[in-house]
């Protein structure tokens, strides 16, 4: 069938209050004195912006929605570093999960082993089956509305628990051999972990691609946008940042914040 | 009165000479002279000089008279200054240099005090360098230069017997931090007429300082100096992981050494940019990616075979988004700052995102990417539908030269921007495939080929 649109082009949307040109903003990171920074530029050419938020436990942003966790808080907050809401929760780090349009997240608590869900405007608590209090969880998933993955070392294998949010009963237990922590699952599907050069990205459908890197001895990885991963040396100020576009896959170092570094404002957007 | 005139006039010389006091200098201590002082032995041909003080201890100047009873040997060389104020001293020197063995002596006259010099002259071996053929004056000095620490640089002494029967030398010696010997001659050695013995005297410096010693052969004294030197650092090359220069790329910088350094140093690496582009002064995204952003410290360890960077084996910096030139220069102890320079060229806009998306009514096309000449100007839109087939409406050109402008003038994002393109539709968007675009700056053209339009 032929395509009978008429096309007519605008450089702004003023409509929406957006300018037709800004500077590119790549997600958000925690930098090494726990602050949250919005990251722009290009792969390649990182640049910080300004502190939106510190005494940061835990944080991911998915792209357009993130949380964080203070001590005492669950935040969540917009792609221009605004908070949407908070909730208090329990001391200790969280790890977080966002659903694959991003307008829904987990957040586990590890200290109560407990979960909370972003629903968009607001959060709720979710209570999980207390035997997984007795494990270790190294990352959580959220592949769809009604279930949470939950990604356990056992011994010397981590295994993949998919738990009914509803129901709060086991669906399934899948082992993931060859996988070793830290671990990280991203809306896509994608999960990520450390072999012996570099960083292995398991696609969905299990291909696997491995972007060779130096990696620190210890790291932790989070989520910084919808394609961006940062990795975290947990011995250093050093800070790093993936690219898990298909095809563009990518090991970048992002600049390192210190004392003298220049303060520069949130870009303007 | 008169009576009392006269006494006063006749003890004048004597407060004259209580005033007076006469030492004798050895290196930097002055010790008492009594009325003999024994000087030498001195061989044939040496020459023992005498260093003399004469002290004014008291409230007046007193006028100074030096002589000396000739009788060959001894003779004053430095003469001293007619006068010697209150509280100072005068200097003058007596050399004792005798032409034929025996023993002598001679009354040296300091004002009212006399002292009475002896001199021994013995047959003795003939001190010299390696190299010279003049004999080394009791005394003298050695000098070993400069030499850099850790090594070692050797002195050849050679003792010869000009006279007509075996002489002895029973002792050499060397003290002194530094110094080492004598190596390559054991005494007491014999040496005939006519033969000659050498032996090495060796200087090791330890530190940058100076250092002295003396050599000491039976009777006679030399003195030894020599210089520690730091050594130098190694030569450093700056060099880079990558020679390409182009923006939005992350690169290292590595400095090795020419040789392992044998000293610690250090010093530093800093990053400049000129910008290629009129009216825009810096990019602030071109830095080191750990520590101060664009001057890092340098250090070398003893051993290294290259140099740490902010205490790092490898620099890592990014190239931003501007077209110039990256320059690095190190600066390394005293050596004269080097410097290289990483050329960034102008390049067509980078792409490195690329998305449409439906909207209620509307497309919605997004680049992400970068114009490292900030004259980003025509783009071009090619609608297709879903069989491949281009929209009737062909390519739609749009003149954004004042929108990049106006951005670029004000962003701190350097050339990196993120655009949005709105397409409002009148009809079915689920028809529209694909749509390519193409982006014009001042050195060429880029086109995003294909990108599919999502939901």
């Amino acid at each position: 069938m032929k395509a009978s649109v008429a096309l007519i082009f605008a450089l702004a949307s003023h409509a929406h209050g957006q300018q037709a040109i800004v500077p590119p903003q790549l997600g958000f990171v925690e930098d090494s004195a726990r602050s949250l920074r919005p990251v722009y530029g290009v792969a390649g050419n990182f640049i910080l912006g300004s502190s939106v938020a510190g005494r940061i436990i835990s944080e991911a942003f998915s792209g357009s929605v993130g949380l964080l966790k203070t001590d005492s808080s669950l935040y969540a907050f917009d792609s221009d570093g605004r908070f949407l809401a908070s909730v208090h929760v329990p001391s200790g780090p969280a790890l977080f999960a966002f659903s694959p349009g991003a307008s829904t997240a987990l957040a586990y608590i590890a200290s109560n082993n407990s979960l909370v869900q972003w629903r968009g405007d607001g959060f709720a608590s979710i209570s999980l089956n207390g035997d997984i209090a007795t494990q270790t969880v190294l990352a959580i998933a959220f592949p769809n509305a009604s279930q949470v993955s939950l990604l356990l070392q056992r011994d010397d294998t981590i295994w993949r628990l998919d738990l009914a949010l509803g129901a709060l009963g086991s669906v399934s237990e899948t082992a993931l051999p060859g996988i070793h922590a830290p671990l990280l699952v991203l809306p896509s599907g994608d999960l990520f972990y450390r072999d012996t050069s570099g960083i292995v990205i398991r696609r969905p459908d299990g291909a696997e691609v491995h972007v060779p890197a130096t990696l620190p001895v210890s790291l932790s990885l989070q989520q910084m946008s919808r394609e961006w991963v940062q990795l975290t040396d947990l011995n250093s100020n050093v800070q790093f940042a993936i690219r898990t576009t298909q095809g563009r896959e990518g090991f970048y170092q992002l600049p390192e914040i210190t004392p003298t570094s220049p303060r520069l404002g949130l870009l303007k957007r | 009165m008169i009576p009392r005139a006269i006494l006063l006039a006749s003890l004048l010389p004597l407060l004259a000479l209580a005033q007076l006091q006469v030492f004798v200098l050895n290196g930097s201590n002055l010790t008492p002279v009594g009325s003999s002082l024994a000087v030498g032995p001195a061989a044939l041909g040496d020459t023992v000089e005498t260093q003399f003080r004469v002290q004014n201890m008291g409230s007046a100047s007193v006028p100074l008279a030096v002589s000396l009873s000739a009788d060959g040997a001894f003779d004053i060389q430095c003469t001293p200054a007619p006068d010697v104020p209150p509280g100072l001293e005068s200097a003058f020197c007596v050399d004792f240099k005798p032409t034929v063995l025996g023993f002598y002596s001679a009354t040296l006259s300091v004002n009212a005090i006399t002292i009475l010099l002896t001199g021994d002259a013995s047959a003795a071996t003939a001190l010299t360098l390696s190299g010279s053929t003049t004999p080394l004056l009791y005394g003298a000095t050695i000098s070993f230069g400069s030499v850099v620490i850790h090594q070692t640089q050797s002195q050849t002494l050679i003792l010869s017997n000009s006279y007509s029967s075996t002489l002895s030398v029973n002792s050499v010696t060397v003290s002194g931090a530094g110094f080492k010997g004598p190596v390559g001659q054991s005494f007491p050695a014999q040496i005939g007429p006519g033969q000659s013995a050498s032996f090495q005297v060796l200087f090791t410096p330890q530190s940058g300082t100076p250092y002295q010693g003396t050599l000491s052969v039976d009777n006679r004294t030399f003195t030894l100096t020599g210089q520690g030197l730091d050594p130098p650092l190694p030569s450093a090359s700056i060099v880079f992981a990558s020679n390409v220069g182009s923006s939005a790329q992350q690169n290292s910088i590595t400095l090795p050494l020419a040789s392992a350094s044998q000293v610690t140093g250090n010093g530093t690496l800093t990053l400049s940019f000129q910008s290629g582009v009129a009216g825009v002064s810096d990019d602030a995204a071109i830095q080191f990616l750990s520590g101060p952003l664009r001057k890092a410290t340098v250090a070398i360890a003893i051993g290294a075979t290259a140099a740490t960077i902010g205490g790092l084996p490898s620099m890592a910096f990014q190239t931003g988004t501007t077209t110039g030139v990256i320059a690095f220069t190190l600066t390394l102890g005293n050596s004269p700052a080097q410097q290289i320079t990483l050329v960034i060229p102008p390049a067509p806009v980078g792409l490195d995102t690329a998305t449409a998306v439906r909207q209620f009514g509307a497309l919605d096309v997004t680049f992400s990417g970068f114009d490292n000449t900030y004259s980003a100007s025509q783009l071009a839109f090619t609608f297709y539908d879903l069989t491949g087939k281009a929209l009737p409406q062909g390519v739609i050109d749009v003149d954004a030269t004042s929108a990049f402008r106006q951005y670029f003038s004000a962003t701190q994002a350097g050339g990196a921007f993120q655009m949005l393109a709105t397409f409002p539709v009148t009809g079915n968007t689920a028809e529209i495939g694909f749509v390519t675009a193409g982006i014009t700056n001042s050195a060429g053209v880029t086109t995003a080929q294909q990108i599919p339009i999502g939901n």
